[in-house]
């Protein structure tokens, strides 16, 4: 549901410049949408709870300072931030947050476990949930007189894009391979690059069928050398 | 029109490593495919040859990467390879799975799990086993527990295959005998070359060039130097023989361990100048190292079939061999001298071939054409294609194997194997192999059961549909002369990548 | 192909037909043949020699050049009739002109009745002789040739033209101004069809422009010679490339491009009437004045002429083999390489396009200095009206201009004067220090024999000295190389890795003598307590762990049944040494703690010479352990050495040193018998041995890992990438790690472009971005260092060397120091060059010179024009 086999979209503006997209996410739908949007949220919120989890046990203040905190409620707390004053902000936010209703109980439910397995596991839970990525995209962009550049989408939110550009004069060939791969024979494009001893592998991370990775080849080989015949056939497929 | 088959070659041995079932593999895929079938090669990864390779004329080649445990032959894991192997035979849609060599435990793995898959087995024998000692009582268990469940089985030589269905305790109906062949091309004596321009008229024997009685006499020994090809014999006789004969010299080609063994006695005995150590050759010079001489001399322990005898004799060398194994079936008697596998003997026979080369009472000059005449790849390759034609049930299983059995037929062909209608159910394999033994037989079909459950499994895991179908090489038309252009080992090694990239792009051009 | 008219040309024509069917069906149907092949050429040429021969021989070129002659003059007739067919005087001739022409005619015929009879008896000879026949098949073999050559070139010609009509690639700086004032674009016009675009000026007129590129108006009064721009930008001129905002009624050159551009719109929209497909690739200018840049490589933080030279350097000894297999590995990839080059399955000729990438890159690093020039010259351009100031302008002018005389004025002086006595007195005292530090540096290579160890090789200290000893020596170099960038074009963007390599050494000195400051007071200050600390450590675990391990093993260790007269002995051999050497320790007690005043002075220096110090200090108090293990391990070497042949003497072979094998080999009966018996004795007394040796070997791998702690201090403090990374934080522009595209969306650009009623040919837009250098790069040596030291002492290699009491080899120090050295150059600047260098140092002079002749030229403010430019140091 949420996501698919990986897919190819294929935007070509202009015969000589094409973008070839491998990716495992479907074509957003609303309820899609909505799924991702609590998936989001999901995540926002355990974050949250992690980050809390850890205030309460390790950085909260001693009590009194509660009371003296208590009496100023939350008012207060956008004018800090409007007042920029963020980690003053920060701090009540927390507390605020930990006295109010979810965070006692987030406080009772982490209560009977060691320091130790709280630290870890909220710090686990906040990484997981930020390091968390749900679709892999990966494309290879062409553009005729000037080369192709890989592009990994590696991070959720686009960080950890790993791009790789390769000039068109360095380009020795293009071509489709086969090769184990864990338990199975898999076909991959690669780059043949001059004066380099690896070969560069579009599409490493989600190796795709060989439907796409023909149409793939086709489109590179018509869209990046001029007056070579595999050019046609690029424009219908994916 | 008779039906084309997709066939998949299983072996741990293959090229670049160098030997018989090796090249018998090659050659006999090239051939297949010269008849217009599709042909793949599984093996296991050599150094620097991992992956998938296409050699000259499209024969594409699986190195399988696996751990090799001796004489490169894999480490034996029953269910490891089943993974990978399902893979590859539905990419290739194989339906013909032919295994090679007993002490492959790929080939034996191969054919368990293509029958578990359902699909068609055959295996050639190409060696010859004791039965006294650990070592061969336990290949044997392994043979018969593989060919317990097997469509059928070739063997190289009638020796060869009794050996194979006393081991296996097989059906000799099943069994049939298709010899090796050699190229005769890629082994023409040194002066043929000039009289067949001279344009010669066929029949008659081409000159004889006499040998004088003081000519040196060059005695040639290839083979890998191995305690089953009989080194330490030829390591005792040498010196007697170069003592009797004065005017003869050793041509000694190959390695191994024994090859220090040998070095020593050169050594001890001052020999250097009359032995002469080539070390290990590449297969395309043999033939160059076998014109040099006049005498082959194979002292081998045990051997299946000896391919190289019948090189030998076809560069137009006269041999002298141990009668062991299948080695009396191969050459006609006027070629060779035998001998009884030892010493005393072996040293007498080598000097009744000299007498005899010295007497000029051989026409060597003959052998090349006889050996031609008698070996072909084609002919090999169409008595295997005569095979698939009757496990697949091409031609009706009386014409197959005559019809005094198919009148017995009815009786017991749901276990035995009468490969027309050999069925693939569990049961009636399960039968089969608790034939096999006391304990073994359990085993056996303890084994067979978890095959067939991971089979299940990966049928669950790798659905057949997220599997590529690849494309192939285009076939060939069925040709009616066989023999294609051969080509030499040494070339293939440097052209693989080239040869996969071009096949690939080759086939993609629009 | 048909015969050869001529029987002896037909092999040549064979040759010149099968070399030109080549080149046709495997280059040219490919689109990749060139116009001139030349190899067929040369054949093509062999073969017209030789039919001309032949032709000759049999008359025929003569009518053939009849033949030429007449077409010539038909085509001339065609073309005249072409040319002046606007107004009909050929067809329609005078009837006067004809009769004229008539008369002509025929008195000529009867005054030369002779000659014409003649060329009548010509005509009938030739005739009979059928001349005419061989003139046709003359014809035929040159239209054959003509088909062969003539039309595939000219077919290659236009299938080569309407390809490169196809694309044109526009870059255009995204941050110029946009507003929809019309306009002319200038730039580079890299080929045909391949622009850059560095400025919009406005309001001028084309031809204007044009005249003012020729003059170089535009370029004048640049601060720096002009000829630079064109040899770095690989162009020879600016050109114009199209318009802005122009009317299509306006009439335009093919090749120029009309771009439109407003406020609005954050794309241009580009058209060509040459082009079918457009890419549009916009790239933000990096600003030299902050020295960003872009580079298709990485930028290289380390000199990298270092490694390979330390390889050739260093191939001694056992650090080698690992070495050695890393190169052939290499080679088996260079082989395999070589084998993937043989695959092609066509050449391929880059074209203009592709081969422009390099100079593109110069071209964007200096679009933003360019077109601050260019715009500040427009005013020049055509008649446009030069504004006067206004009084209180002039006002405020004067009085700058005055206040400037001033300055000026005691700024001359200062130079002629006071400046050069410093200078020279700096100089001066630079190369007394230089010369100082290349005696230092000689004594500390110095080599006994060369392939002995050097000084520097030896103890860290001395290693530590020479790396600032080198730094200092590379420093002026370094600096004066900097100082020229001053007075070059700031977009020349070679030394910028010098700038970033020269700041971040001295920022690390400098942290490092901060630290070493604070450090050496701390020592100072307690170097009693410190002493005894030390001496304290130095008893506790070099002298009685030692002796209380040995005693236990000489008392059967853990149950291990040891042999004790030989456990005894060496156990009482080790205990006397130690005995010795604590005696010698305690002798040394009572000068320790000016031993550790002096480190802590020498700290003020920087913290690394402590360090430095403190393992050199650390391997000579341990001496005695270390050479407890050489003593341990070569007996307990020798042992396994007898062990092993004796082995071999049972198995009935023995070692054949020649051969260097294994042979078989049949012992009598005695030396069976005594070998035995050895090989029994020894056995038994190996363990005792082994247990010695491990304990001693155990001691000298605590002390070697101490030391290699003790060296990545050194080397985090010698060669952290402190610089680059503030950089990295601060402006990711001035550390490029290569250059990356985006497409961007075009289809509302289509529709803006749609309904402004203009068909554009399919258009694709492109970001060209740098991508900012990875911190992996940046830690590159870090990680290589680490990989290098892993696969040294975590390698088997190691562990079989302590099994078997082989001596364990330390680490090269080059290699492990190849880090500290890569900010170094591999040989440093000798002493005279140095003088040379310092002395070449430009005049301050020359800075303050194009401020000031333009201020007077005309009344643009200059300085503000100017203060945009000039190279800040920044960081």
């Amino acid at each position: 549901m949420l996501t698919t086999a990986p897919h190819l979209y294929i935007r070509r503006p202009s015969p000589t410049t094409a973008e070839f997209t491998v990716t495992t996410c479907p074509p957003l739908t609303v309820p899609l949408r909505l799924l991702l949007l609590t998936l989001h949220l999901a995540r926002i919120l355990l974050f949250s709870a992690a980050v809390l989890a850890l205030y309460a046990r390790f950085l909260e203040p001693s009590q009194h300072s509660h009371q003296h905190h208590h009496h100023h409620n939350n008012n207060p707390i956008i004018s800090l931030f409007l007042a920029g004053n963020i980690p003053q902000f920060l701090t009540t936010l927390l507390q605020t947050a930990h006295r109010s209703q979810p965070g006692t109980l987030l406080a009772q439910l982490t209560a009977p476990l060691p320091d130790w397995a709280v630290a870890l596991a909220s710090l686990g839970v906040a990484y997981a949930t930020v390091c968390f990525r749900l679709h892999r995209t990966e494309s290879v962009l062409v553009l005729r007189g000037l080369g192709i550049q890989t592009c990994t989408i590696s991070g959720k939110w686009g960080w950890g894009t790993q791009t790789r550009f390769i000039p068109t004069e360095q380009i020795r060939d293009v071509l489709i391979n086969e090769a184990f791969r864990g338990f199975e024979v898999r076909y991959y494009l690669i780059v043949v690059v001059e004066g380099e001893e690896d070969v560069v592998v579009l599409f490493p991370g989600l190796l795709p069928r060989r439907r796409i990775v023909e149409a793939v080849w086709r489109g590179v080989r018509g869209c990046l050398f001029e007056g070579d015949g595999g050019g046609g056939e690029g424009d219908g497929k994916g | 029109m008779a039906p084309t088959y997709n066939i998949a070659m299983v072996s741990d041995f293959f090229f670049p490593q160098p030997g018989g079932v090796e090249s018998h593999i090659y050659q006999l895929s090239t051939k297949l495919r010269d008849r217009g079938h599709k042909v793949i090669i599984i093996t296991h990864a050599y150094k620097g040859r991992t992956g998938v390779r296409y050699l000259t004329n499209g024969l594409k080649v699986y190195h399988v990467p696996f751990f090799v445990l001796y004489r490169s032959a894999s480490f034996p894991t029953v269910f490891s390879f089943f993974p990978i192997f399902r893979n590859i035979v539905l990419r290739e849609r194989i339906d013909i799975v032919h295994g090679h060599a007993s002490l492959s435990s790929l080939c034996h793995e191969a054919i368990l799990h293509a029958r578990t898959m359902g699909l068609r087995t055959v295996y050639t024998d190409h060696s010859l086993f004791g039965f006294a000692d650990a070592a061969s009582i336990f290949a044997n268990k392994i043979l018969k527990f593989s060919l317990s469940d097997v469509d059928h089985v070739i063997c190289v030589s009638h020796t060869c295959k009794e050996n194979t269905v006393l081991r296996a305790s097989l059906d000799p109906l099943m069994v049939s005998v298709i010899p090796n062949a050699v190229v005769a091309e890629n082994f023409k004596p040194l002066d043929y070359a000039a009289e067949v321009s001279a344009g010669s008229f066929r029949g008659h024997p081409p000159p004889a060039r006499p040998l004088g009685p003081h000519d040196m006499i060059t005695i040639v020994v290839i083979s890998r130097l191995f305690y089953n090809k009989g080194t330490d014999l030829l390591t005792a006789a040498i010196p007697r023989i170069l003592e009797n004969h004065p005017q003869t010299r050793f041509i000694i080609a190959g390695d191994g361990p024994k090859a220090i063994d040998l070095e020593q006695m050169i050594e001890q005995n001052v020999l250097q100048d009359r032995v002469e150590m080539l070390g290990p050759i590449r297969h395309e010079e043999v033939r160059d190292v076998m014109v040099r001489g006049h005498i082959y001399l194979h002292p081998s322990l045990t051997e299946a079939f000896g391919t190289v005898i019948v090189e030998a004799a076809s560069c137009g060398l006269y041999v002298v061999c141990t009668q062991v194994g299948g080695i009396p079936e191969v050459l006609p008697s006027h070629m060779t001298v035998f001998a009884k596998p030892e010493e005393d003997d072996l040293v007498a026979a080598t000097g009744k071939a000299i007498a005899a080369l010295r007497g000029n009472k051989v026409r060597t000059e003959l052998f090349h054409e006889q050996v031609k005449s008698m070996y072909s790849w084609t002919n090999v390759a169409m008595r295997t294609e005569r095979v698939y034609n009757g496990i697949s049930g091409a031609i009706s299983e009386a014409e197959f194997y005559g019809y005094d059995a198919a009148n017995v037929a009815g009786s017991w062909s749901a276990t035995r194997g009468r490969s027309g209608v050999q069925s693939f159910a569990l049961i009636d394999r399960l039968k089969r192999y608790y034939g096999c033994g006391i304990w073994a037989g359990k085993l056996f079909c303890l084994c067979v059961i978890v095959d067939y459950l991971i089979f299940l499994a990966l049928e669950l895991l790798f659905p057949r549909d997220k599997i590529d179908i690849c494309p192939d090489w285009p076939r060939k038309e069925r040709k009616v002369d066989g023999e294609g252009c051969r080509v030499k080992a040494g070339r293939q090694q440097g052209d693989n990548e080239r040869r996969a990239m071009d096949s690939l792009d080759g086939h993609w051009d629009p | 192909m048909s015969q050869s008219l001529a029987p002896e040309c037909n092999e040549l024509k064979e040759r010149y037909d099968t070399c030109f069917l080549k080149w046709y069906s495997e280059k040219f149907l490919r689109g990749i043949g060139t116009k001139n092949d030349n190899e067929c050429e040369a054949l093509f040429k062999e073969y017209k020699t030789c039919l001309k021969k032949v032709l000759k021989e049999r008359g025929i070129d003569k009518l053939i050049e009849e033949a030429r002659e007449d077409n010539r003059e038909n085509d001339a007739t065609l073309m005249g009739k072409k040319k002046c067919n606007g107004n009909t005087s050929r067809d329609s001739m005078h009837p006067f002109s004809t009769l004229t022409l008539g008369i002509f005619v025929a008195g000529y015929i009867t005054a030369r009745w002779d000659l014409v009879t003649r060329l009548y008896e010509l005509a009938i000879f030739a005739w009979n002789y059928g001349v005419v026949t061989r003139a046709a098949k003359g014809f035929a073999v040159l239209s054959l040739l003509f088909l062969l050559i003539f039309l595939p070139v000219e077919r290659l010609a236009t299938r080569e033209s309407d390809l490169r009509d196809g694309l044109i690639r526009v870059f255009w700086p995204a941050d110029l101004p946009r507003s929809d004032l019309r306009g002319v674009v200038v730039g580079w016009r890299n080929s045909a069809l391949d622009v850059f675009a560095l400025a919009i000026l406005e309001e001028v007129e084309p031809r204007n422009v044009e005249f003012a590129l020729k003059t170089g108006t535009l370029l004048r009064d640049a601060p720096h010679p002009v000829s630079r721009i064109y040899e770095l930008c690989g162009q020879s001129a600016i050109h114009i490339l199209g318009l802005v905002n122009t009317p299509d009624t306006v009439e335009v050159d093919p090749s120029w491009i009309r771009v439109t551009i407003g406020p609005s719109r954050r794309v241009p929209a580009v058209a060509c009437s040459r082009a079918s497909s457009i890419q549009i690739i916009l790239f933000d200018r990096p600003l030299p004045g902050r020295m960003q840049y872009i580079s298709l490589n990485p930028i290289a933080l380390a000199l990298d002429d270092k490694h390979d030279s330390f390889r050739h350097e260093a191939p001694d000894g056992s650090e080698d083999d690992d070495e050695t297999e890393e190169r052939r590995r290499k080679e088996e990839k260079r082989r395999l390489v070589e084998k993937l080059k043989q695959h092609s399955i066509f050449k391929r000729i880059p074209s203009e396009k592709e081969k422009a990438l390099v100079q593109i890159v110069n071209q964007v690093n200096w679009a933003w200095e360019l077109e601050k020039l260019l715009q500040k010259n427009v005013s020049r351009i055509g008649t446009r009206p030069k504004r006067s100031l206004s009084v209180s302008e002039r006002v405020v002018e004067s009085a700058t201009n005055a206040r400037d005389m001033l300055v000026v004025w005691m700024w001359d002086q200062f130079t002629v004067y006071v400046w050069p006595v410093i200078k020279r007195m700096f100089v001066m005292g630079l190369m007394a220090h230089r010369i100082a530090a290349e005696v230092l540096l000689r004594i500390l290579e110095w080599r006994v024999r060369p392939k002995y160890a050097a000084l520097k090789d030896i103890s860290a200290t001395a290693q530590q000295v020479e790396i600032r000893l080198q730094q200092f020596c590379y420093w002026p170099m370094q600096y004066v190389t900097l100082r020229r960038r001053e007075n070059d074009w700031e977009s020349v963007t070679t030394s910028h890795p010098d700038y970033i390599r020269f700041y971040n050494s001295l920022w690390l000195v400098a942290n490092d003598v901060i630290i070493g400051i604070a450090l050496g007071s701390y020592i100072i200050d307690n170097a009693g307590w410190v002493a005894q600390q030390i001496s304290q450590l130095l008893t506790e675990y070099t002298v009685e762990a030692l002796q209380s391990s040995i005693s236990w093993l000489m008392g059967w260790p853990a149950g291990l049944k040891l042999n004790n007269e030989l456990a005894a002995f060496l156990g009482d051999l080790f205990l006397w040494v130690i005995d010795y050497w604590s005696s010698c320790i305690e002798a040394l007690r009572p000068i320790l703690p000016h031993i550790i005043w002096f480190i802590g002075f020498s700290s003020f220096a920087g913290a690394s010479m402590p360090i430095a110090l403190f393992s050199d200090l650390l391997s000579i108090l341990t001496v005695h352990i270390y050479s407890f293990y050489l003593a341990s391990a070569r007996i307990y070497h020798w042992q396994l050495n007898i062990l092993i042949s004796l082995f071999h003497l049972f198995r009935g072979k023995k070692h054949n040193v020649l051969r260097n094998r294994i042979d078989s080999c049949d012992y009598d009966l005695d030396q069976l018998l005594v070998g035995t018996i050895l090989f029994t004795v020894l056995s038994f007394l190996l363990p005792t041995v082994v247990v010695f040796y491990l304990n001693f070997a155990i001691a000298r791998m605590v002390i070697i890992s101490l030391k290699a702690v003790f060296d990545t201090l050194l080397s985090c403090l010698n060669h952290f990438p402190l610089f680059a990374l503030m950089l990295r934080v601060k402006d990711p522009g001035r550390l490029p790690g290569g250059i990356r595209f985006e497409l961007r969306d075009t289809q509302n650009f289509r529709h803006s472009i749609n309904d402004s009623s203009q068909e554009l040919p399919s258009t694709s837009v492109i970001y060209l971005k740098s991508v900012p250098l990875h911190f992996k790069a940046m830690f590159h040596q870090y990680f290589q260092m680490g990989h290098r030291i892993r696969k040294h002492y975590l390698a088997p290699r190691v562990l079989l060397c302590l099994l078997t009491g082989k001596f364990v080899p330390p680490l090269n120090r080059k290699n492990l120091y190849s880090l500290q050295y890569s900010m170094l150059p591999a040989r440093r600047a000798g002493v005279m060059e140095m003088w040379n260098a310092v002395n070449s140092l430009p005049e301050p002079k020359k800075r303050m010179a194009p401020v000031h002749v333009p201020v007077l030229a005309n009344g643009i403010k200059l300085p503000t024009n100017y203060r945009g430019g000039r190279p800040r140091v920044y960081g």
